[in-house]
């Protein structure tokens, strides 16, 4: 099986996509190609063109992890986010020589995939253990320095989640156990989609997938925005000080396959009704999907009738893939039968 | 300084037969407005201009305004710093506009009081109303003034249920709010109550001192107010954390909003568009507006004109390869054009960068007297015609690619969850930086993401897209783009900024404003 951290459950190695989700992927892959020549690349780029070959052509043509020694590594060997010449992309952005989470995940994601030992891979596990923080959270001060309380709950949760999986792996985990153990009980359920699919995903990999929060079912109710999942629901974007409700009358939720999957993840760990109503709603999502492939919109602020933001991803679209292949043939009456 | 152009408001009225109608765009939000009106003229000659509901006042003013610099800076002003209405919340995207304004700087507060009297001749007043979060008075200053009230010691809060023994909605509703702080809701709720009035009068005393210290004389009908949030319902974020607001609202105006801002729009409008007469007529320029104003030979300016020396000092000025270039002491050469005009875009755009530049505008004030620290050039806005207006008047000084050292976007928390989700769909998380995270963003993904966004919001940007630098996490607002220049720029474009806003009434700039 081959699956990647963002989109739960889905087998890149099993999944056929559909051609007009297909042609999308060729055509994306054909327009990064030249930058990818010149190295303007980034770990999150090398990681959906593998995902987004293998879909296509069932392996690798492109030498990713070439790409990533020569690019994407620092002179001290650590990999980074971004490349020298994708840090130009932004003017005068210093910071573009980092070495996030993220970015340590998906290099030894690829260099797992393409063949590398648990040994070649062990100093990723090295470097992830010199970045757990006291409190147990899981990030790079040099790359961020922001403290856990201001920092986004989904990025720290799939930091987190990052994290642990690699030290899991790596059979280093048992030393931190308990103290990632007792953060991932004692932080409130957050209201976010991806923040408590990470949560789950990281408390899975402990094997403690019981200390989810109790109430962690309410975020996908919270949460269903359009013809599937939003991340986040509007009615809770509330100012973290003033505890007040923002001005949001005009703001709307959208639906996401990335999120639809997240919630689909954290239903398979709740109740037999909120499986239900998920694999209903993505059933329905699904055939929404079949016939109007690309409804993956970008946000818009207000009025303002310009997307902020990106759309339609390869990530999109291999999760609407995903969600349109795995729920098509979903019977309704069986599995509520069944359950 | 010269009449540049006309209001023609009996012309406008007649014309439209009293009907105002018009649509704005505020916090993102599409706005309209509407209002009928009708007018008798006086004795004396002015119009007294009335809604045809009865509703409001009768308002007092000239047949046909003269637009010199003055009040053409005070409409850049208030379009950055006034009132454009709030929303009726049975009505949405209607707005029912009043007048007031927003500004703490004692010189523009002064200056604006001076035109709203000059533009409405008639029974008009003011109240000035000091805004601040309760939790000022917690620690720092604040609680040294609060000190100062209670003669030196302030008496310790007693519980809720003493100080408040009813609770409305809104007190139950602050009870149940969770933040970061370092004590109880149920004592910040007892401290507010307990302290209300004391804190209410130290605001009051405060905001009377400093009308007092730039000289603004109230009159009968004035007023002095102080208004109080629950502590960090403003604003601050830790107790002795300020919030300030500033608000001076526009009393016997009642009902003269949609007017008022139909004037600012009309002005605006023919400003950006470059034509002699606006859409419906209110404003006639004296010719094409780019043509007019006064000429400045910038040689010449900064040479001799009171308004060109800073502190003392002067640039020197020279010719280069038939290049104009400038250089003030102990700052960096910069290329200057020979010649430009305060033109009415050039007024205009003096008032809305006085009121939304990032400059502290006590610098701009102090500068003339003495050497001041810290001078920057930046504006930050959402909408294309405000950025396109700025440029334009930066474009008049420079060489365009100077204009502009560098820009990004700034996004408010209300849009956090956005740029999560963005950066889910680029498989990447949102990574702020800074300890409090109001950094530069470390994911270039988001920033990427977002910066087709801002140059089809603001086309303006255009010239500068190579020059995006990041996004900003911000802690409230609507995306916006920020902008900034090199700070060598600043001590030759405040100066004639300065002097397109002041120079009417105030010849020479040497010890004529307030300042620390």
């Amino acid at each position: 099986m081959i699956e990647y951290i963002i989109l739960p459950d889905v087998d890149f190695s099993e999944l056929r996509l559909l051609p007009h989700y297909r042609q999308w992927l060729v055509d994306w892959l054909k327009s990064i190609e030249g930058e990818v020549e010149d190295g303007v690349i980034s770990t999150s780029l090398c990681v959906q063109g593998v995902l987004a070959e293998i879909l296509i052509y069932g392996k690798c043509r492109t030498d990713w992890n070439g790409i990533l020694q020569v690019y994407l590594k620092n002179d001290l060997g650590k990999p980074l986010a971004y490349s020298k010449e994708y840090g130009k992309k932004l003017y005068r952005f210093n910071q573009w020589e980092q070495s996030p989470i993220h970015a340590v995940y998906a290099h030894w994601w690829i260099e797992k995939l393409t063949g590398a030992s648990k040994k070649e891979l062990s100093s990723h596990s090295h470097f992830i253990e010199e970045l757990v923080q006291p409190s147990g959270w899981i990030y790079n001060p040099e790359v961020s320095k922001t403290n856990p309380r201001t920092r986004m709950k989904s990025e720290l949760m799939m930091s987190l989640a990052m994290g642990i999986e690699i030290l899991t792996y790596h059979d280093s985990v048992v030393e931190k156990k308990g103290l990632f153990e007792a953060l991932l009980s004692s932080v409130p359920m957050t209201g976010y989609l991806s923040a408590e699919y990470f949560r789950l995903r990281a408390l899975d990999y402990l094997g403690m997938i019981h200390l989810a929060p109790s109430n962690v079912s309410d975020v996908i109710t919270i949460c269903e925005a359009g013809e599937g999942f939003c991340d986040f629901s509007i009615a809770s974007k509330v100012d973290d000080y003033m505890g007040t409700a923002k001005r949001v009358s005009r703001d709307k939720a959208l639906h996401s396959a990335i999120s639809s999957l997240h919630a689909n993840y954290i239903a398979a760990r709740c109740g037999s009704d909120i499986v239900n109503m998920v694999n209903s709603k993505l059933r329905a999502f699904g055939k929404h999907l079949l016939s109007r492939p690309f409804d993956i919109q970008a946000f818009r602020m207000r009025d303002i009738d310009v997307p902020f933001g990106t759309d339609v991803s390869a990530f999109e679209v291999m999760g609407a893939s995903y969600i349109v292949s795995k729920w098509k043939d979903y019977d309704e009456t069986r599995t509520t039968t069944n359950t | 300084m010269s009449v540049l152009g006309y209001i023609k408001i009996e012309e406008f009225l007649e014309k439209t037969k009293g009907a105002v109608r018009g649509k704005l765009i505020t916090d993102a939000k599409d706005r309209v407005y509407s209002a009928d009106y009708k007018y008798r003229v006086s004795k004396d000659g002015y119009l007294l201009i009335s809604r045809r509901d009865g509703r409001g006042d009768e308002v007092k003013i000239k047949p046909v305004v003269e637009l010199n610099e003055g009040l053409l800076t005070f409409f850049g002003l208030y379009s950055g710093d006034g009132a454009k209405g709030s929303e009726d919340p049975s009505n949405p995207g209607i707005v029912k506009p009043t007048i007031s304004f927003s500004q703490r700087e004692p010189n523009l507060v002064r200056f604006a009081l001076e035109k709203f009297r000059e533009l409405f001749p008639g029974a008009i007043h003011f109240v000035f109303s000091l805004g601040e979060d309760s939790a000022f008075f917690m620690d720092g200053a604040g609680l040294e003034m609060l000190r100062n009230y209670y003669g030196g010691f302030v008496p310790s809060t007693p519980a809720l249920t003493n100080v408040r023994p009813d609770l409305d909605d809104a007190d139950e509703k602050y009870l149940a709010e969770t933040r970061a702080v370092p004590r109880t809701n149920e004592e910040y709720l007892s401290f507010y109550y307990f302290h209300k009035e004391a804190m209410q009068k130290i605001l009051t005393s405060v905001k009377q001192n400093d009308l007092r210290a730039c000289g603004i004389q109230l009159g009968e009908q004035d007023k002095v107010t102080a208004s109080l949030r629950r502590p960090f319902k403003k604003g601050a974020r830790e107790p002795g954390g300020s919030s300030r607001s500033d608000e001076m609202h526009v009393g016997g105006l009642n009902g003269f909003g949609e007017l008022f801002l139909k004037i600012l729009h009309e002005i605006e409008e023919s400003i950006y568009h470059d034509t002699q007469l606006s859409i419906q007529g209110l404003i006639e320029w004296r010719g094409k507006p780019s043509e007019l104003g006064e000429k400045i030979d910038l040689r010449q300016f900064f040479s001799s004109h009171n308004y060109g020396t800073l502190a003392g000092e002067r640039p020197s000025i020279w010719e280069e390869a038939n290049l104009l270039f400038g250089k003030w002491p102990r700052s960096k050469q910069v290329q200057l054009h020979r010649s430009m005009s305060i033109d009415p875009l050039f007024c205009y755009v003096s008032g809305l960068y006085l009121a939304e530049g990032t400059t502290p505008k006590s610098s701009m004030f102090a500068m003339f007297d003495k050497p001041v620290r810290g001078l920057n050039l930046g504006f930050t806005s959402s909408e294309d015609v405000s950025l396109d207006l700025i440029f334009r008047s930066l474009k008049k000084l420079f060489r365009i690619e100077d204009c502009v050292d560098a820009w990004k976007i700034k996004v408010g928390s209300q849009y956090f969850p956005e740029l999560v989700v963005i950066g889910l769909k680029n498989g990447v998380p949102m990574l702020r930086g800074g300890v409090s995270g109001d950094g530069k963003l470390r994911t270039m993904e988001i920033s990427l993401a977002l910066k087709q966004w801002a140059l089809e919001v603001a086309p303006a940007l255009t010239p500068f897209q190579q020059k995006y630098s990041h996004v900003e996490p911000t802690g409230a607002g609507l995306a916006r783009i920020d902008f900034w220049a090199s700070s060598s720029l600043c001590k030759w474009y405040f100066p004639l900024l300065m002097y397109a806003a002041f120079g009417n009434h105030i010849k020479d700039p040497l010890g004529a404003f307030v300042h620390d």
